[in-house]
């Protein structure tokens, strides 16, 4: 973005937005959204949950921005995996990693800028499963445990695993004192030693 | 990535080509930016940046770093070095 800014937080019709992650595109850039609604604030509290509203894993959004900052469009995810983090690929595409709650599993995808799914990623198994994820989340589950809960450890955990660029590849890097890389390039998808 | 013993690999500097990554010590997080080789995952070399922390690094480009700091009196700038 050149002399713009962005302000994925402002947009219209969206509240309590939790920006997931940010990316420069060839022209402009681009955000992947979280939003809760009134109504989740609402439940949440009568509940007495908490003061804000966490955001709804099912209400996702890609924001595409062009190179003054100014909002381009709004796209609402429709995809059988909860989006976690992204990048932007050559050729108008993202990558999208996100945890596949059927298959109990961390997966990457490819989507295009308006958020279709254009592939998921087969990395031959090398990307963690729940379990893992699990082990590694920081969120006591004991205290309240429920599927809703694991399910949002699994997506923390995951959320920690953070994308970077390396000339024509696109990296995903696992943090910590035994960190993993996979790259990406095109639609090779590769776990570094 | 084979990150020396007592060090947490943190996050990737984007980068044309090498693989750079921030990573801190965990006894004194002391923060440091180090260098793998793509093919093998070793550590290639650790970066000094000199008058910078390394970690303020956070873009490469055909040899050149760039790094975001504060001076004296607090004024941000963009520090570029190779």
């Amino acid at each position: 973005v050149q002399g713009g800014r962005i302000d994925p937080s402002a947009v219209q019709g969206l509240t309590y937005v939790f920006v997931a992650d940010l990316a420069p595109t060839d022209d402009g850039g681009v955000a992947l959204l979280l939003h809760a609604t009134a109504t989740d604030a609402l439940t949440q509290a009568k509940a007495g949950v908490a003061d804000r509203p966490s955001a709804n894993l099912d209400n996702t959004y890609i924001v595409n921005y062009d190179k003054d900052g100014q909002l381009r469009d709004l796209n609402k995810l429709d995809l059988k995996f909860v989006p976690v983090r992204m990048a932007s690929l050559p050729g108008s595409q993202l990558a999208v990693s996100g945890f596949d709650s059927p298959h109990d599993r961390a997966i990457l995808a490819i989507l295009s800028t308006d958020g279709t799914l254009i592939r998921v990623l087969d990395d031959a198994g090398s990307l963690p499963e729940a379990d893992t994820l699990l082990s590694r989340s920081k969120i006591a589950l004991d205290q309240v445990p429920s599927d809703a809960r694991k399910r949002q450890a699994e997506v923390g955990a995951l959320s920690g695993f953070l994308f970077g660029y390396a000339g024509r590849k696109t990296l995903f890097l696992e943090p910590g004192a035994k960190p993993s890389v996979w790259s990406l390039e095109g639609t090779d998808l590769r776990k570094s030693s | 990535l084979k990150v020396p013993a007592g060090t947490s690999a943190q996050t990737i500097v984007p980068t044309d080509g090498p693989w750079l990554v921030r990573a801190f010590t965990s006894a004194t997080d002391e923060g440091m930016l180090l260098e793998f080789d793509p093919n093998t995952g070793d550590l290639k070399r650790r970066i000094d940046a000199g008058a910078v922390p390394a970690t303020s690094i956070f873009y490469e480009n055909d040899n050149a770093f760039y790094a975001y700091w504060w001076d004296k009196t607090q004024h941000s700038f963009i520090l570029k070095g190779r």
